[in-house]
C-alpha cells in the first residue's frame, strides 16, 4: 500500500510534535536557563564552575561508573535469562509466568522497590541472613547504603528492560542457522559464540543503551539506597533545584550530563556497529 | 421533508437540548463557585492541614459558594511552582517553611497581607507575623517545630547531647537529615555555632561530621519511620513533633531536646503575588491563623502555636518545641536571610567534605 504524502506527514509529524513539545522545548528552556544568572545576566559562568572543578567531574565519573556496572550486570543477568526463556523454556504457560514475574518491577514504584531492598540488604536483612546460614560469611556484609547496594537495586529495576529487549531479538533468530552450525560440527558453545550472540547484538546494543541512559539519570533509587553517604549527579542536580534554588547551575549540570551521556552512547554505538559488521565478515 | 421526518428531527433536537442542559447544570453551579487554590504539605502534615484548615473552611463557606482546593507538595516544589508561574499564577495561597518563605519574598512571588482582611493577626504573637523592611506582612506562621533528637528506649544510657551521636556504641546505628531535608541547613549552622564556628567558618561542623559513623543521612522522612520500625537505629535527629507522633503510634522512639538546644523552624502561610482570588485567599489565610485552626494543628502535629494565648491540652503542652513550660520566646529561630545567603556554600562543603569521603 502506497503512503500518501499527507499521511506520511501526519504519521511522522505527530510524534515529532510530541517530542518537540515534551522534550525539545523544555530542554531548550533548560539550556537557556543554564546560560543565565540573576546577577550576571547571560553568562557561561555556570559551565566554568563545572569545568574548573575536579569535584564535579569526580561525581560525574562515579555516576558513569555506576551506570556502566549496572549495565554490565544487567546485561549478563538479562542475557542469561532471555536465552533460557527463548531456547529452553518451551512450556507456554511457564514462559508467561516467568515473563509476568520478570516485568513485575516495572509495575512497582521505584520508592517501594528501594524500601524493599533496604529490608533485604540491611545487617539483619535476608541476604546477610542467607549468606550466614550457608556459612559463606561470619559477619554481615556492609551492603546497605553503599555503592554495591545502589548497583544491586538499580540492576533489579533495570533487568526487565534488558530481558524484554534481548529476548525479542533472540526469538527472531532463524533456527535453521543454528541447525546449520550444528550440522557443520559446531557444539552448543561454538554455535552461541559464532551464530547466536552476533545475531543478538542489536538487542544487546538497544538494551544496554536503554539501561545505561536510565541508570545515568536515575534519582529515586540512588537517593534512597545511598543513605546520603554517596552522591550521583542526579542528586547534585536535585540539590541545586530544590535546596539551593540555583536553577542556572542545576540546568548546566543537566546539560553537561546529557552531552557526556550522548558522547558515550555514540562511541558505544559505533564500536558495537563495527564489531557487529566484523562478526559477519566471511573468513 | 415529510411531517414524520420533521417531527423526528424536532424531537431529536429537543432531546439533545434536554441532555445538554442536564449535563451542564453541575458545571453551571461550579461556575458560580469561587475556588481558592492553595498548596499543602505532604503525609501527616497534609492530613492535619486538611482536618484543621481545609475541611472546616469548606464547611464554613460552602453556603457562600467559596471553597479551597489544596495540592500537596514540599515547600521547595511550591517555590519552584511559584517561580515558574510568576507571570501568570494559578495559586492563591502558598504554604512554605521558614527560610524558603524568605527566598520566595526575595524572588518577588509573595504579596502583602492586609491586616484589615485578616483580623486574626490580632490574636497572634508578634514573632509569628513576618514583615518586610517597609512593614508589609509577607507571611504568617502556622506553627513552630524544632529539629531535635530521639533515641531507642532499649539503649542503656539515656542520651542528652548532640555529641552522643558520635559515641562508639551508636556507630553505624545513628541517623541524621541530608541536605534534601529542610531542617538540614539550619541544624548544621546551629551545631557549627555551638562548636565555635560562624556562618563564614564552617570548618568546626564539617570536621566533626566527617568523623561521624552514621547509618545514613536520610533523604526522605519515610526512611526514618522504616528505620525505626526495623529497630536498626538507636539514635538520631528528627523533627521533635513528628517523633512524638511516631511515639504515639507505638514505635520505639523517645524524642528529647539536647542540652545544647535545638534549632527551630515554622510552617507559614503566604498570599501569592497576582493571586487570581486575592480577597478569598485572604479569607482562607484568616481562617488558617485563627486560634481554632492553630490550636488544632498544635494538638494534631504538636506544632507550637504562634498565639498570644494558646489553648492546649496537657498532652500537647508536654510535646511543644519549647517544652512544657516554655514559650515562643525560648526558641532559637535562625537568621534565615543569612542562611539563604550561604546555603549553596554550606551544601557544597558538605558534599565535598562529608559525603563520598
Amino acid at each position: 500500500m502506497m503512503l500518501t504524502r499527507g499521511r506520511a506527514v501526519l504519521l511522522l509529524g505527530t510524534p515529532c510534535l510530541v517530542m518537540l513539545t515534551c522534550f525539545g522545548i523544555p530542554l531548550g528552556m533548560m539550556a537557556l536557563s543554564s546560560l543565565h544568572s540573576d546577577e550576571a545576566g547571560w553568562t557561561l559562568a555556570n559551565y566554568g564552575r563545572i569545568i574548573g572543578s575536579a569535584y564535579f567531574w569526580g561525581v560525574l565519573i562515579s555516576t558513569l561508573r555506576l551506570a556502566a556496572i549496572v549495565t554490565a550486570s544487567t546485561l549478563i543477568l538479562g542475557y542469561t535469562l532471555a536465552y533460557y526463556i527463548v531456547f529452553h523454556l518451551h512450556n507456554g504457560i511457564a514462559r508467561r509466568v516467568v515473563y509476568a514475574i520478570l516485568i513485575t518491577p516495572l509495575f512497582t514504584s521505584a520508592i517501594v522497590l528501594s524500601f524493599g531492598w533496604i529490608l533485604m540488604l540491611g545487617p539483619a536483612g535476608a541476604i546477610n541472613h542467607w549468606l550466614r546460614a550457608l556459612g559463606i560469611i561470619d559477619r554481615p556484609l556492609d551492603l546497605l547504603y553503599s555503592w554495591t547496594g545502589i548497583a544491586i537495586a538499580l540492576t533489579y529495576t533495570m533487568l526487565p528492560l534488558m530481558v524484554l529487549t534481548i529476548s525479542s531479538v533472540l526469538q527472531n533468530i532463524d533456527r535453521v542457522l543454528l541447525a546449520a552450525s550444528a550440522d557443520l560440527g559446531g557444539g552448543p558453545f561454538a554455535t552461541f559464540v559464532a551464530v547466536t550472540f552476533p545475531l543478538s547484538l542489536p538487542g544487546v546494543a538497544t538494551g544496554s543503551l536503554i539501561v545505561f541512559a536510565l541508570s545515568v539519570s536515575a534519582y529515586v533509587v540512588p537517593s534512597i539506597m545511598s543513605g546520603g553517604r554517596h552522591l550521583v549527579i542526579s542528586m547534585l542536580i536535585y540539590q541545586q533545584y530544590m535546596v539551593v534554588f540555583d536553577f542556572g547551575f542545576g540546568a548546566a549540570l543537566s546539560i553537561v550530563l546529557l552531552i557526556v551521556t550522548f558522547i558515550i552512547i555514540g562511541i558505544y554505538s559505533v564500536v558495537l556497529e563495527r564489531s557487529s559488521s566484523t562478526a559477519w565478515e566471511p573468513t | 421533508m415529510s411531517l414524520a421526518s420533521y417531527r423526528c428531527v424536532v424531537q431529536s433536537v429537543a432531546c439533545c437540548l434536554t441532555v445538554a442542559v442536564v449535563v451542564s447544570m453541575p458545571y453551571a453551579t461550579s461556575l458560580a463557585e469561587t475556588v481558592v487554590h492553595s498548596t499543602g504539605y505532604t503525609g501527616v502534615w497534609f492530613d492535619a492541614q486538611k482536618a484543621c484548615v481545609f475541611d472546616p473552611f469548606n464547611a464554613k463557606y460552602k453556603s457562600e459558594g467559596l471553597s479551597v482546593v489544596a495540592d500537596p507538595g514540599l515547600s521547595s516544589t511550591t517555590l519552584v511552582r511559584l517561580r515558574s508561574e510568576k507571570s501568570k499564577p494559578t495559586l492563591d495561597v502558598a504554604w512554605l517553611d521558614g527560610g524558603i518563605s524568605e527566598q520566595a519574598l526575595k524572588d518577588d512571588v509573595l504579596d502583602g497581607i492586609e491586616v484589615q482582611h485578616v483580623p486574626n493577626i490580632g490574636n497572634m504573637s508578634p514573632q509569628g507575623v513576618y514583615k518586610t523592611g517597609s512593614g508589609s506582612i509577607y507571611a504568617l506562621s502556622a506553627g513552630y517545630y524544632a529539629q531535635g533528637m530521639f533515641y531507642n528506649p532499649s539503649v542503656k544510657d539515656k542520651p542528652d547531647s548532640w555529641w552522643d551521636l558520635w559515641k562508639p556504641e551508636y556507630a553505624g546505628r545513628s541517623i541524621f537529615p541530608s541536605p534534601a531535608q529542610a531542617p538540614f541547613v539550619p541544624t548544621i549552622v546551629f551545631l557549627n555555632k555551638v562548636l565555635g564556628g560562624s556562618i563564614t567558618n564552617l570548618n568546626p561542623v564539617m570536621d566533626k561530621f566527617a568523623s561521624l559513623k552514621v547509618s545514613q543521612y536520610y533523604e526522605a522522612t519515610g526512611v526514618v519511620q522504616a528505620a525505626l520500625a526495623s529497630g536498626d537505629i538507636l539514635i538520631g535527629s528528627y523533627y521533635v513533633n513528628v517523633a512524638w507522633a511516631l511515639a504515639d503510634t507505638g514505635l520505639p522512639v523517645r524524642p528529647f531536646t539536647p542540652k545544647e538546644g535545638v534549632p527551630a523552624g515554622d510552617i507559614r502561610v503566604e498570599l501569592v503575588k497576582g493571586a487570581p482570588h486575592k480577597l478569598e485567599a485572604e479569607k482562607l489565610i484568616n481562617f488558617a491563623v485563627s486560634p481554632e485552626a492553630l490550636n488544632c494543628l498544635a494538638e494534631k502535629l504538636y506544632l507550637g502555636p504562634p498565639l498570644k494565648h494558646p489553648q492546649l491540652s496537657d498532652h500537647a503542652r508536654e510535646r511543644m518545641p519549647w517544652g512544657p513550660t516554655g514559650s515562643i520566646e525560648n526558641l532559637a529561630v535562625p537568621n534565615w536571610n543569612e542562611i539563604n545567603d550561604h546555603r549553596a556554600e554550606i551544601i557544597d562543603q558538605w558534599n565535598r567534605r562529608v559525603v563520598n569521603k
